[in-house]
């Protein structure tokens, strides 16, 4: 090889690769673009097993949810109930209730009550109309019950899977982990849409209707907090809630991140989340920190409080406390 | 303008003419498109499910090939500089390559992203009017912008070069050089801030460190002119155009400088990383004041299984793992 | 305290007066007894005449949460009687009986199941009235009516009481904003058995299965193994 090629061999003018178009390559061409075309359209089959409605324009030209007037977030929701209807047999009743004047949620873990019965995780489902593949299926639960070696808080060494004959094992404690709700959230941070943010009252919520299902606020979350829609959610019509908010536990589109909104349709009706509702031993305490009298406030004043990952920086509504 | 659209039209038939070896190659390439095209329809209908991939694997899979690509892109600059700054003269035949090397890995990163989506039919909720573009707040948007203009200067700068090439004439400089230099700059940026899409997260410890960028742009300089000499050697074997030995040993030469900062650190190593082993490492929240090597197991299924998924599951896929990280994220494969 | 203090039924030294005449009628005279002791608390309910229907378990929660199992953690298979809302007296057997002379005392078969494993508390009469077995003691020997059981716990537990109070310990349920609902505060034997409180271990529901969801996606089966291979 030459130090300085020059290109000899190569094309220097186009004329010496450019052929002008006759009526053999016309015709050569238009039978490899039939071809072609056939090819693609055969490819592209699978697109007709599309159902028939589940990309309509309306929601293609839907807005934000902020952006919307009542009235089209009225009609909407009303599409809403008649889809569910006609998917799932039942008719919910899909409300859009809007954050409390002096509210903002705290949640607090009693970690030496927890004793790792997983109620909490399983009514989680019950209320929050998850996906499941069968009926126990706690994947798309927005806790995870982490069993935790006692000593330290070392996540490292935890694990959500496991499953002995009886609970609480001698030296382990348990840690359900959830949607912190944090006040310097990255998850809404990242969202290039904007399709997640967080409201007055410090619950962050998911617009499903303007996820692009890009999962990066997955990513940014340090407590494993969100959930994707891989496939359109399966749930049992039985299983399903009736009770249902806009930005919370509607029946989920495939294809959309959700997560833990501390169940407004429950606690922006003054209601407790179904977690607390259900856990045996009392180990969490919900409330309102705004008001001084609260059982979440008296937690945070007299109790020796903990935040996971307090490193990070995100500033959890959700706190962990011992009693001993 | 009419001589544009002539040339466009006959780059276009040229694209087409070639030996049956040509047509067979792009008829294979052709079927590999097509079948994915067809996952991707399946996949649309079904969602992301198809795939299989659990929530750490499906995300990291992607972002992993996504960094990797603009990782390639960025390294077109080092086919550039050569020949803009140190005005190597034989680097100027080859400089084409490495810019349409740019728009090809650009367009698989932006394709990338768009099968990763599970509503891809909504992407215009990104773009204002339409939606709602989170600038400058979430990092993929910048991310976003950095691309497509990588995309739109490259398409720039090759296509002007073919155009009067085509033309026979001497290209302008001032309608090429700025958009050169800027071109360069820039694409320092694309992978700087496709870094910043992991360094972002403080929630992950292994990516949450301010070296992060740099070493993306280090390893993305070596895996970028290595991708450049196979193609080279491809080129100069089966096509009539002359590639020198010259520009490979450039390549060559600049691949060996860069493998210092971009390979995996060892003990002791005084090098970027070993730098910062001993004093900023430490004082990053969720690092371990021991440099990250001998924690390279944990740190490993941080990267794809998430913290909370630690028990052991990530090290079932810890090949999947160090495979989809590719160079670009400077796993230590092979700590010694 | 101030609930206390308004509960008193029978005032110490009416106690310690019934207390000794107790001990001067020691060799049983049944119906003497049972007299005595009638006219000394003329106010005792009237016994039942049959066997009742155990009562409901008291509403846990809203009655709207069909959907949600909110079983109070409490398993004890003899003291059902309190899990089931207290509706024996038992006094229908105790004023036929005397006073135990010793603390363990348990001549009849009744108790035998009932094993006291709460710590150092390992005497019958440390809680329950000595004559009216109704009711729970207080320090000084006075009556402590079942519904106010929490002052009992709270002789002991008065940080766990503090907690209670401010509705931090055991299980709230309903509203948490008083001013939309109302909200039920479990007391304390209604979780905690008071012969053993620590609570039982139980069988944890069941778990996360690994893979999570993506993996396998709907052609996984339930009858999978749960855990990771």
């Amino acid at each position: 090889m030459s130090d300085a090629p020059k290109n000899i061999v190569s094309p220097q003018t186009i004329e010496q690769v450019y052929k002008p178009m006759n009526r053999r390559t016309f015709l050569k061409g238009t039978a490899g673009a039939m071809v072609g075309m056939a090819g693609l359209v055969a490819a592209l089959k699978p697109l007709l097993a599309l159902e028939k409605g589940e990309i309509s324009l309306d929601d293609l030209l839907q807005k934000h949810y902020r952006q919307l007037s009542p009235e089209d977030l009225q009609r909407i929701m009303t599409m809403l109930e008649k889809r569910c209807e006609k998917q799932y047999g039942v008719r919910p009743t899909i409300q859009d209730l809007k954050p409390m004047d002096g509210v903002q949620f705290g949640y607090a873990l009693n970690l030496t009550r927890c004793v790792g019965c997983r109620k909490c995780a399983h009514a989680c489902l019950a209320e929050n109309n998850q996906s499941r593949d069968y009926d126990d299926d706690l994947s798309m639960s927005y806790i995870r019950v982490l069993e935790m070696n006692k000593g330290a808080i070392n996540l490292e060494t935890s694990t959500a899977y496991y499953d002995p004959e009886l609970v609480p094992q001698k030296d382990k404690y348990y840690m359900p982990v959830q949607c912190h709700q944090c006040k310097d959230s990255p998850c809404t941070k990242v969202c290039p849409v904007q399709a997640t943010w967080q409201e007055k009252d410090g619950i962050v919520v998911v617009d499903y209707n303007w996820c692009i299902g890009c999962r990066y606020c997955m990513a940014a979350c340090p407590y494993d907090a969100r959930r994707f829609n891989y496939q359109k959610p399966t749930i049992k019509p039985e299983a399903i809630n009736r009770n249902q908010d806009y930005l919370s536990n509607r029946i989920r589109p495939k294809g959309v991140v959700e997560k833990c909104t501390f169940c407004l349709q429950r606690t922006r009706a003054g209601k407790y989340p179904a977690c607390l509702e259900v856990c045996p031993t009392g180990a969490r305490v919900f409330g309102n920190v705004l008001d001084p009298n609260s059982e979440i406030n008296y937690i945070l004043n007299n109790k020796r409080v903990y935040i996971l990952k307090e490193d990070v920086g995100t500033l959890p509504r959700f706190y962990y406390y011992f009693d001993v | 303008m009419r001589d544009y659209l002539t040339f466009l039209w006959r780059v276009w038939r040229v694209s087409w003419q070639g030996s049956w070896k040509f047509y067979a190659w792009m008829i294979f390439l052709s079927v590999l498109v097509l079948v994915g095209v067809n996952a991707w329809a399946r996949q649309f209908v079904q969602g992301l499910a198809t795939t299989g991939m659990t929530d750490q694997v499906s995300w990291g899979a992607y972002i992993a090939n996504f960094t990797f690509l603009v990782g390639v892109a960025a390294a077109a600059v080092m086919l550039v500089i050569p020949a803009y700054i140190y005005k190597k003269d034989y680097m100027h035949e080859v400089v084409l390559f490495g810019e349409l090397m740019a728009i090809a890995a650009i367009v698989m990163c932006l394709l990338f992203v768009t099968v990763d989506l599970g509503h891809p039919e909504r992407f215009h909720h990104m773009i204002p009017p339409f939606g709602i573009f989170n600038f400058p707040g979430s990092i993929l948007s910048w991310d976003v912008i950095v691309l497509n203009g990588y995309l739109l200067l490259n398409l720039h700068i090759a296509g002007y070069m073919l155009y009067c090439r085509y033309r026979g004439t001497a290209p302008t400089k001032k309608f090429y050089i700025p958009f050169v230099f800027l071109s360069i700059a820039w694409a320092v940026s694309i992978h700087t801030v496709t870094a910043f899409l992991y360094v972002g997260l403080a929630g992950r410890a292994y990516w949450h460190h301010p070296l992060v960028p740099a070493r993306f742009l280090a390893s993305a300089f070596v895996a970028g002119p290595a991708l450049m000499i196979l193609a080279f050697q491809i080129i100069r074997r089966v096509m009539r155009y002359d590639i020198g030995d010259k520009p490979i040993f450039t390549m060559r030469m600049i691949m060996t400088v860069l493998l210092r900062p971009a390979r995996p650190q060892r003990p002791g190593a005084v090098d970027l990383d070993g730098h910062c082993a001993g004093c900023h490492w430490a004082a990053v929240p969720g690092h371990a004041p021991e440099p990250p090597y001998r924690r390279a197991e944990h740190r490993l299924r941080d990267l794809f299984c998430g913290d909370l998924d630690r028990e052991g599951h990530g090290a079932d896929h810890p090949r999947l793992c160090a495979v989809a990280a590719g160079p670009d994220c400077g796993i230590p494969a092979d700590p010694e | 305290m101030r609930m206390r203090s308004t509960k008193h039924g029978v005032p110490p030294s009416l106690s310690r007066a019934c207390l000794s005449v107790l001990s001067l009628v020691a060799c049983g005279m049944w119906l003497a007894l049972a007299q005595e002791d009638t006219a000394a608390k003329p106010q005792l309910p009237q016994l039942p005449k049959v066997a009742r229907p155990p009562a409901a378990q008291p509403q846990v929660g809203l009655a709207t949460d069909a959907h949600l199992n909110k079983t109070p953690p409490r398993e004890t298979k003899g003291l059902d009687l309190v899990k089931l809302g207290w509706t024996y007296n038992c006094m229908e057997c105790h004023k036929l009986l005397k006073q135990p002379r010793w603390h363990y005392d348990r001549p009849m078969v009744e108790h035998q199941d009932v094993k006291l494993q709460h710590g150092n508390n390992r005497f019958c009469l440390n809680c329950h009235h000595p004559t009216n077995r109704n009711a729970f003691v207080d320090y000084d020997g006075s009556e402590i009516q079942e519904a106010d059981v929490v002052l009992l716990c709270a002789k002991c537990h008065g940080t766990t009481y503090r907690d209670w109070q401010a509705g931090v310990h055991g299980r709230q349920n309903g509203y948490w904003n008083k001013e939309m609902g109302e909200s039920t505060k479990l007391r304390c034997i209604q979780c905690h058995d008071p012969h053993h409180p620590a609570f039982q271990p139980m069988k944890p529901l069941p778990p996360l299965r690994y893979p999570p969801r993506a993996a396998g996606g709907s052609a996984r089966s339930s009858g999978e193994s749960g855990t990771h291979p």
